[in-house]
């Protein structure tokens, strides 16, 4: 998520916005959003209800947990293009840029491996540490 | 079934990590939204 951040004012300059969601409590979004500084809000689906409709539940991970991907949604609701991604491949930020520039049809946006670096792992633990693993409860 | 490409997207209702209530036809607006689902913090 950090790279949108980082290409979020670009987003924005052809039009666009940004929004994620996560089944996690408010709070946890919320220390998320601060961590990471990001510049666009964070649902908390913590019911489960936004990814089940989505058809975007993983029940077999952590109580439940969003199945990673990445919509575009024009100004008259309709989907203009998905990413239905996995933990160690996603949609690249910059092909995502493109479409909504109008230089990349959806078809042609390639995904990337994931490569979590020694910084998420630090992350991670001092998340753990700070905020408790999550509950299927929460 | 997830929605598809040329497909309306199904609209919700639900609090951000302020506490502030939004749907996603608000967010969408008049803009091209990039909604991003994500497995939470590790």
């Amino acid at each position: 998520m950090a790279e949108y951040a980082s290409e979020y004012d670009a987003i924005c300059a052809v039009g666009g916005d940004v929004v994620a969601l996560s089944v996690d409590a408010r709070a946890r979004s919320e220390a998320v959003r601060a961590d990471l500084r990001l510049p666009f809000p964070i649902l908390s689906d913590s019911a489960r209800t936004v990814v089940r409709a989505w058809d975007l539940h993983n029940p077999k991970e952590m109580g439940g947990i969003a199945v990673p991907a990445v919509f575009v949604i024009g100004p008259d609701l309709r989907i203009r293009y998905r990413s239905i991604d996995t933990t160690r491949a996603r949609v690249r930020i910059d092909g995502v840029l493109g479409f909504l520039r109008g230089d990349a049809n959806g078809d042609s946006i390639a995904r990337a491996p994931v490569r979590a670096g020694l910084g998420d792992f630090a992350r991670a633990i001092a998340n753990v540490v700070r905020r408790g693993l999550r509950t299927p409860h929460e | 079934m997830i929605p598809d490409v040329g497909a309306l997207a199904p609209d919700f209702t639900l609090v951000d990590s302020t506490g502030a209530a939004r749907t996603l036809a608000s967010l969408v607006a008049d803009r091209s939204l990039v909604l991003i689902f994500f497995r939470g913090h590790w």
